[in-house]
C-alpha cells in the first residue's frame, strides 16, 4: 500500500544494471525511472492552469462571445462590475465557454500526461545515450502512438458518459429536476472534461473484460478514484486534479443557498468556478506533492550512494534519508 | 426487560429536559401581566371623553385580511377573495364621512387568542403564551371587555369560544352563544351561529344589549383548510358580505360598527407567525347617519401613517390593531384599559380645524399609558425597563411641556409602544447560559460514553458503574444546587430554586461521567478525519438564516454526502456481489432521497424560489392528482416491497409472514382512504350531500386501521417477535440430528423491523396523502441504506481479514457465526444518514420550521370535533412523528443482519446502544446549534421568524427522538433479545454448532 515502496524496488533494479560512470559524471540530474521531466512538468502545469483560469475568467468574456450579446450590453463595456455582469447575465454562455475552453485544453495537457506515461513506462531518463535503448523506446512509442486515435475515441466517449453520469449525480445532490437541465448537464460535462478526460487518456478507459490487460486497468482506476492512493508522478497528476475538481464543485454548491440574491449565485456558476478551482488548486498541489518527493528520492538516493561509497570504507555506519 | 444501559438512556433524556427547559425559560419570553384596573370616575374630565356611541357592534371575521375588503386589492387579483366582500369599500366610496378603512397590523404572534388579548387590552401578548391556545386561559389584565362590564353594560357575545376562556365571566349569560373554535373541518356552523343570534338582537326594538362581539371562524377555516384560492372562500366572503349589508341595514343612530380581522393569512391560509400577510388584517368602522370622521378636518401628515399592501398600486391608511382599544373606549365614554399601549386614532376625534377633542383624547391616552409604565416600574419585573426608562422619561417631558401636544404626546405614546415591543424581546441572559452549559455538558458526556463503549470490551460492568455514577452525583448536584441557590438568590434575577437544582443535578452528573469516560488517548491527526462532516455543517448552518430556512433543500445535499464514502468503499469491494449490491442499493437510497426532496410546502422566505408540490396548489390544501393516482398502490405494495428486503435475509418468516401480507397492507391502504375520503369531502367532488357518510366511513377506517396496529400487530409483536422458521431433517444413519434455522442471519433485525413498522404505521394514518409517498419511499431509502451498511461492513471486515496475517482462519470465524459487526464495529457514519432522513422526512411530509405549517387536519381523523387528549396527540403525531419514526428506526443499523449468537448478543447490545446515543447526540448537536444561534442572534430582524421557531423544532425533535431512542431499545430490542434467548440461549452448544445459513 505505501506508495513509496514501488520506485524505490526498481531504482535498485536499475541501479544493479549499471551505469557508474553516468552517476559519477551528473548525480544531480540523475533521475529514477520513474520517468520526471520535473521543469517541463512545472512549466505546463503553470501554462494549463494559467489557460484554465484564463478560460474561466476571459473566455466567456471575448470577443468572439460578445457577437452574441445584446448592443445594450456591449455599450456598458467598461464599467466597474462589467466583469461580474458579463459572466453572470447568461450563465449558460458563460458554462458553454469554459467548457468550450477547458476541452482544446484538457486535450493538450492529456495528451502531454499520456506522453509523460509512455515515458515513464519505457523507463526514459533524460541522459540515455544506449542507441539500442532508444530504439527500443520509439518503436514503443510509435505503437503507442497508433493506438493515439483509438484512445482518444474512448477517452472522448468516457468524458461524454460521465458528464451524464455526474449530471445525474448533480441532480441527485439537489439541482433542479424539470428546469435548468441543459445548465446541469454543462457543469456535468465540465466536472467530466477536468477530471476523467485526462485519466481516460492516459490510463484507457477501464472495462469489464477479464484479460489482464483490463483487469490492470480496472484495479488501477479502482485505486486512484475509490482508494485514492496513487502511486507515480502521472497518478497524482491525474488524481489530486480530478479531487479538487469534484470538491471544489461540492463547496461550491453552498453559497447558492445565501440569500444575498446576487447575480452570480445564478445556478451553475459558483460549482462551476468551484470545480475550476479546485481544478487548479489540485493541479498545484500535485505539482507541489511531486516536486517534494522528487527532491526527497534524490536526497535519499545521494544518501544511500554515500553510504555505499562509505561501505567501501571500513566503517559499517548506515545513514538513513530524511 | 429493563436492560443494561436503559439507565444510561433515561439520564441523557433527563438532562436533555433539564437543558430544554433552564435555555426555555431564559429565551422565550413572557410578560408581566399587570392586574392593576383603571377605575377612574367617568365625570372626570381626565378620566375619558363623553360618549359618542352608545352602542358598538363588533364583528370579528377570524383571518379577514387586509386585502379582502380592500378598495385596492393587490394585481393580479384574485377571482375567489378581492372584491368579494365589497360592502366596506363601496360604502366608503359613497359616504366618506361615514366609513373608512384602515390597514390595521397586528402584533405577532397572529394566532387568534394572542390576538383576542391584544384587541381587548391594547397590549401585547408574548410568544409564549402562544401554547396556550391549545387550551386558552382567562385574562388577568384590565379590558375593554371588563371597562364594559364594571360600567354595567350589556355585552351579547356569539362565535368563536376562544373569548369564553379568556372573559368567562364578562358576558349576559342569556346573550352568551359560543362555537367550538378548534373544528377547522367545520366551515359554516360558526358563522350560521352567530348569524342566527346576530340579527335578532339587532333587530330588538328596545336594545337589551350595548356592545355585541361577533366573531366569525369560517374565512379562517376556509383558509386552513383549503386556503384562500378556493371556490370556497368565495362563497364565504359573499356570505359575510351579505351578513354585513343585513346588519347596516339594522344599524341605529347611536351603534358604531367595527369589522376587523384578528390577524391576516399567510398564501396558503395560515398564520401564526409574523409574516407580513400574516401582519395584515382590515378593518372597517361605519356609522350610519352620524359623521365618523370630519372630511374638512385638517390633521397634519405625520400623525397618519401609510402602508402599502404587497402587490397594491398605492399605500393605505395604516394603524397598529391595538390603536382600536384607546379609540373605542373613548368613543364609548369609557376609562382607557390600564394596560393599553395604543394611540387614539386622530380621524375619529378631530374635528375641522380645531384639535382640541383630539387633544384631549390623546392627553388622557398619554396620561394612561404613563401610569401603566409606572406601574410597570414599581413592580417585580420593573428592571425590564432599566434600558429604556430615561428616554421614556424624556419623552414624556416633551410631551407635557411640547408647544404642539398633538405630536409630542403621539411621540411619547408611540415610544412607549416601541420600548415596550423591545423590552418584552428581553431575554434572560442567566437561565440561556445555564441551558446552553447543560446541553453542552450532556452532549460531552454522551459523547464520552458513545466512544468509551466502542472500545472497552467488558463495558457491561462499566455501564453499570457509570448508570449508578449518575444517580449518585445528580443527588449530590442538587444538594449542592440548594446550597448555591440561597446566597446567590438575591443576586441573580429571575432563576428560581428548582432550576439551581436542576442545573446542578444535570451538571454535576454530567462532568462525573465526563471525567470517568472521557477518552485518555491524545488527540491524533487520524481522528480528525473521523470528525462527522454533515453533522458539523448541519449544525454552524443554523447561523445563518439562508441556510435555517432553506434547511428542506441543505438537508439532501448533507444527505448524499453521507452516503459517498460508502459508495467510494462499494468500488473497493473484493467480491462483485459485495460491489453490486452497494453500489445499487446506495443509487436506490440516494433516488429514494431525491424523490422525497421534490415534496415539499414552502415556507414564506423561500418565495420565489418554490413551489409547492406537497399540495396541489400554493394557496389550496388539497393533494396534489398524481399523488391521488398512486397513493394507494404504494400503500398496498409497501408491506410486499418490505417483504423483498427480509427475502435477502431469508428472514420472511414467522411473524413477518403472518404480519406482512395481510395485516400491513390493510392497515396501510385504509389509512390512505382515510385521507382520500377527507379530500373528497372537503372538496366535495359527490356533491355536499355525501359529507355526512363520507365522515363516518373515515373516522370508521381511521379507527380501525389505529386499532388493528396496537392491538393486533403490537400484541402477535409481543407475544411471537421472532422472524424465524426453524426445520429439523430426519437424521441419516450415524449422523446427529440437523437443525436448520431459516433467519437466522436476521434474527435481531427482522423482529425488530416488525416492531418498527408498527409506529411506521401509526404515523402513516395521520399523515396527509403526499406524505404517505413519502414516508413509503423513506421506507425503501431506510432499508437500502441497511442492506449498504451491511456490505459495507462485509467489505470492511474482508479487507481487515485481507490485511490480517491468518486471512483463512479470519474467514471461518466472520462467516459462521460471528457478525462483521464485531469485526468493524458501528461507526457513526452510519447513523448520520438516519438522522438527516428523518429531517427528510419531516420536510418532506409537509413539514417546515415555522407554526403555520402544523397541519391541524390530522386532529380530526379520529373524531369530528375536538376531543383531548385524543386530537392534540394526533398532531403531534403528525409533525413529529416522522423524526420519531426514523430515530425509532435507529437500532436497525446494528441489529440488521446481525445474528443471535453468541447468546447474549453483548455485541449487538452494545452497538444497539451506542446507535441510540448516536443519534441523540446529533440531535442535541443540532439543538446546540439552534439554541446558539437563536441566543447569539437574539437581536436579528428575524430571530422570531426564523431563529427562534428553528430552536422550538430543535428542541421538540430532541425530545421525539430521546423518546424514540427510549423505547427502541428498551421495549423493542429488550423484547427482542429475551425472545432470542428463549430460542437460542438454551440450544446446545449454540456458540459454535447452530447451522447458520446466512444467504451471503
Amino acid at each position: 500500500m505505501s506508495p513509496t515502496t514501488q520506485p524505490q524496488r526498481s531504482r535498485k533494479s536499475q541501479k544493479q544494471s549499471g551505469k557508474e560512470r553516468e552517476e559519477s559524471e551528473r548525480p544531480a540530474v540523475q533521475l529514477p525511472t520513474a520517468f520526471f521531466p520535473f521543469a517541463r512538468y512545472t512549466s505546463v502545469v503553470g501554462v494549463h492552469t494559467s489557460l484554465i483560469a484564463f478560460t474561466a475568467l476571459f473566455l466567456p468574456r471575448t470577443s468572439l462571445s460578445s457577437l452574441f450579446r445584446s448592443s445594450a450590453a456591449n455599450g456598458q463595456l467598461g464599467k466597474p462590475d462589467d466583469v461580474l455582469l458579463t459572466l453572470t447575465e447568461n450563465p449558460l454562455r458563460t458554462l458553454a465557454w469554459i467548457c468550450a475552453g477547458s476541452c482544446v485544453l484538457q486535450v493538450w495537457w492529456a495528451s502531454w500526461l499520456r506522453n509523460w506515461a509512455l515515458d515513464a513506462r519505457a523507463g526514459v531518463t533524460e541522459g540515455a545515450d544506449d542507441t539500442t535503448r532508444r530504439t527500443e523506446q520509439k518503436l514503443l512509442r510509435e505503437e503507442w502512438n497508433s493506438g493515439r486515435f483509438a484512445a482518444f475515441r474512448m477517452a472522448c466517449l468516457a468524458a461524454v458518459v460521465t458528464s451524464v453520469v455526474f449530471s445525474i449525480v448533480i441532480i441527485l445532490y439537489g439541482a433542479p429536476l424539470n428546469s435548468h437541465l441543459l445548465r446541469t448537464y454543462l457543469l456535468g460535462l465540465l466536472v467530466a472534461l477536468l477530471s476523467v478526460f485526462s485519466a481516460a487518456y492516459t490510463l484507457g478507459v477501464p472495462s469489464l473484460g477479464s484479460d489482464t490487460e483490463s483487469l490492470v486497468r480496472r484495479l488501477t482506476w479502482i485505486r486512484l478514484f475509490a482508494e485514492l492512493s496513487p502511486r507515480t508522478p502521472v497518478e497524482r497528476a491525474i488524481l489530486y486534479p480530478a479531487i479538487g475538481t469534484v470538491l471544489g464543485c461540492w463547496v461550491g454548491a453552498i453559497p447558492i443557498g445565501l440569500d444575498w440574491e446576487r447575480p452570480w449565485q445564478a445556478w451553475p456558476l459558483t460549482p462551476a468556478y468551484g470545480a475550476v478551482s479546485g481544478y487548479i488548486v489540485g493541479s498545484l498541489w500535485a505539482l507541489a506533492i511531486n516536486g517534494v518527493r522528487q527532491l526527497y528520492e534524490i536526497q535519499l538516493r545521494e544518501n544511500r550512494e554515500a553510504a555505499s561509497a562509505k561501505r567501501s570504507e571500513p566503517q559499517h555506519t548506515k545513514k538513513k534519508g530524511t | 426487560m429493563w436492560s443494561r444501559g436503559a439507565q444510561f438512556i433515561c439520564w441523557v433524556f433527563a438532562v436533555h429536559l433539564i437543558g430544554i427547559w433552564l435555555f426555555t425559560r431564559g429565551f422565550l419570553l413572557t410578560r408581566l401581566a399587570l392586574s392593576e384596573v383603571n377605575s377612574c370616575d367617568v365625570s372626570d374630565p381626565n378620566c375619558t371623553l363623553s360618549p359618542s356611541y352608545k352602542r358598538m357592534v363588533f364583528l370579528i371575521i377570524d383571518a379577514l385580511r387586509f386585502d379582502f375588503i380592500s378598495p385596492d386589492p393587490p394585481l393580479p387579483s384574485s377571482p375567489y377573495y378581492h372584491n368579494v366582500l365589497s360592502l366596506p369599500a363601496e360604502l366608503t366610496k359613497a359616504q366618506p364621512d361615514r366609513s373608512i378603512i384602515y390597514y390595521a397590523f397586528p402584533d405577532p404572534p397572529t394566532t387568534t387568542l394572542q390576538r383576542i388579548k391584544g384587541i381587548t387590552t391594547g397590549s401585547l401578548p408574548t410568544f409564549v403564551d402562544m401554547g396556550s391556545n391549545f387550551g386558552g386561559s382567562s385574562i388577568l389584565e384590565d379590558s375593554l371587555i371588563r371597562q364594559l362590564y364594571e360600567a354595567g353594560k350589556q355585552i351579547a357575545f356569539m362565535g368563536d369560544d376562544t373569548w369564553m376562556s379568556v372573559f368567562p365571566t364578562s358576558f349576559a349569560p342569556n346573550m352568551t352563544f359560543p362555537y367550538d373554535s378548534f373544528n377547522v373541518e367545520d366551515l359554516h356552523s360558526v358563522d350560521e351561529g352567530v348569524i342566527r343570534h346576530l340579527l335578532p338582537l339587532l333587530r330588538e326594538h328596545t336594545k337589551s344589549w350595548d356592545f355585541i362581539i361577533g366573531h366569525f371562524l369560517g374565512v379562517d377555516h376556509v383558509g386552513h383548510r383549503l386556503g384562500p384560492d378556493h371556490p370556497t372562500m368565495q362563497a364565504k366572503l359573499q356570505q359575510m358580505d351579505n351578513v354585513l349589508r343585513e346588519t347596516v341595514e339594522l344599524l341605529d343612530d347611536d351603534t358604531l360598527l367595527v369589522l376587523l380581522g384578528d390577524h391576516g393569512m399567510d398564501r396558503k391560509g395560515d398564520h401564526g407567525g409574523d409574516g407580513e400577510l400574516e401582519t395584515s388584517a382590515g378593518l372597517w368602522l361605519y356609522s350610519k347617519t352620524r359623521p365618523l370622521v370630519d372630511p374638512q378636518a385638517d390633521i397634519p401628515a405625520h400623525l397618519l401613517t401609510n402602508r402599502t399592501y404587497p402587490g397594491a398600486s398605492t399605500a393605505h391608511r395604516s394603524v397598529q390593531q391595538i390603536d382600536l382599544v384607546p379609540s373605542l373606549s373613548l368613543l364609548l365614554g369609557l376609562p382607557i384599559p390600564f394596560n393599553n399601549l395604543g394611540t387614539v386614532i386622530p380621524e375619529l376625534f378631530w374635528t375641522g380645524k380645531q384639535a382640541t377633542s383630539f387633544e384631549h383624547a390623546l392627553r388622557t391616552n398619554a396620561a394612561q399609558v404613563k401610569r401603566y409604565l409606572d406601574a410597570y416600574r414599581l413592580s417585580p419585573a420593573g428592571s425590564e425597563l432599566d434600558s429604556a426608562w430615561k428616554d421614556i422619561q424624556s419623552a414624556w417631558q416633551g410631551a407635557m411641556e411640547g408647544q404642539v401636544p398633538a405630536l409630542t404626546m403621539n411621540m411619547f405614546t408611540r415610544y412607549a409602544l416601541e420600548a415596550c415591543r423591545m423590552l418584552w424581546a428581553q431575554f434572560n441572559i442567566t437561565l440561556i447560559g445555564l441551558g446552553l452549559t447543560t446541553l453542552l455538558s450532556s452532549s460531552l458526556a454522551t459523547f464520552a460514553v458513545y466512544d468509551s463503549l466502542g472500545r472497552i470490551v467488558q463495558w457491561e460492568p462499566w455501564l453499570d458503574r457509570i448508570a449508578s455514577m449518575t444517580l449518585r452525583w445528580s443527588g449530590i448536584g442538587t444538594v449542592s444546587g440548594l446550597v448555591v441557590a440561597f446566597p446567590l438568590r438575591p443576586y441573580v434575577k429571575d432563576v428560581a430554586i428548582f432550576d439551581y437544582v436542576a442545573f446542578g443535578a444535570a451538571i454535576a452528573s454530567s462532568f462525573a461521567v465526563i471525567k470517568q469516560a472521557l477518552p485518555a488517548r491524545r488527540l491524533e491527526i487520524g481522528s480528525i478525519s473521523s470528525i462527522p462532516l454533515p453533522l458539523v455543517l448541519h449544525t454552524l448552518s443554523f447561523m445563518s438564516n439562508s441556510y435555517t430556512f432553506w434547511e428542506d433543500h441543505v438537508i439532501p445535499y448533507l444527505l448524499l454526502t453521507s452516503i459517498a464514502p460508502f459508495v467510494l468503499t462499494g468500488f473497493t469491494a473484493p467480491t462483485p456481489r459485495l460491489r453490486t449490491r452497494i453500489l445499487f442499493f446506495s443509487s436506490l437510497f440516494a433516488v429514494c432521497v431525491r424523490l422525497i426532496a421534490i415534496s415539499t410546502v414552502c415556507r414564506e422566505e423561500q418565495q420565489p424560489y418554490c413551489h409547492v408540490t406537497f399540495f396541489s396548489g400554493s394557496t389550496i390544501t388539497t393533494p396534489p392528482g398524481l399523488i391521488l393516482a398512486i397513493v394507494v398502490p404504494i400503500a398496498f405494495g409497501l408491506p410486499s416491497a418490505i417483504r423483498q428486503y427480509l427475502k435477502i435475509s431469508k428472514s420472511d418468516q414467522g411473524l413477518a409472514n403472518i404480519l406482512l401480507p395481510t395485516i400491513f397492507p390493510s392497515v396501510l391502504t385504509s389509512s390512505s382512504f382515510v385521507w382520500i375520503l377527507e379530500w373528497m369531502e372537503s372538496s366535495e367532488v359527490l356533491g355536499p350531500s355525501c359529507s355526512g357518510a363520507l365522515r363516518l366511513t373515515r373516522t370508521t377506517l381511521a379507527w380501525l386501521s389505529i386499532g388493528t396496529i396496537l392491538v393486533v400487530a403490537l400484541t402477535l409483536w409481543w407475544l411471537i417477535p421472532l422472524c424465524i422458521k426453524v426445520e429439523t431433517s430426519e437424521p441419516a444413519a450415524n449422523e446427529r440430528r440437523e437443525v436448520t434455522i431459516i433467519g437466522f442471519a436476521n434474527a435481531l433485525g427482522s423482529p425488530y423491523l416488525i416492531f418498527w413498522l408498527i409506529f411506521f404505521s401509526l404515523v402513516f394514518t395521520t399523515t396527509q396523502l403526499a406524505g404517505q409517498v413519502i414516508l413509503a419511499l423513506a421506507t425503501v431509502a431506510l432499508l437500502s441504506f441497511l442492506e449498504v451498511v451491511d456490505s459495507v461492513r462485509d467489505v470492511r471486515a474482508l479487507n481487515l481479514a485481507f490485511s490480517s496475517s491468518k486471512p483463512s482462519e479470519f474467514l471461518a470465524q466472520s462467516q459462521e457465526t460471528r457478525s462483521t459487526l464485531s469485526t468493524v464495529g458501528l461507526r457513526f457514519s452510519e447513523v448520520t444518514p438516519i438522522a438527516l432522513l428523518a429531517l427528510q422526512v419531516f420536510f418532506g411530509t409537509g413539514h417546515q420550521a415555522v407554526i403555520s405549517t402544523i397541519q391541524w387536519k390530522s386532529a380530526f381523523i379520529l373524531t369530528s370535533s375536538l376531543t383531548y387528549p385524543l386530537s392534540p396527540l394526533l398532531v403531534i403525531l403528525n409533525s413529529l412523528g416522522p423524526v420519531f419514526v426514523f430515530a425509532l428506526a435507529v437500532p436497525l443499523i446494528a441489529t440488521w443482519n446481525t445474528p443471535p449468537l453468541p447468546y447474549p448478543p453483548s455485541t449487538a447490545q452494545n452497538a444497539t446502544l451506542r446507535a441510540c446515543l448516536g443519534i441523540s447526540l446529533y440531535f442535541t448537536s443540532l439543538l446546540l446549534g439552534s439554541a446558539i444561534s437563536s441566543a447569539w442572534l437574539r437581536r436579528h430582524l428575524m430571530v422570531w421568524k426564523v431563529f427562534a421557531p428553528r430552536f422550538m423544532l430543535a428542541a421538540l425533535c430532541l425530545v421525539a427522538v430521546d423518546v424514540a431512542v427510549i423505547v427502541g431499545y428498551v421495549i423493542g430490542f429488550g423484547r427482542i433479545s429475551v425472545a432470542v434467548g428463549r430460542v437460542f440461549g438454551s440450544m446446545p452448544g449454540a456458540n459454535d454448532a447452530a447451522k447458520a445459513r446466512k444467504s451471503q
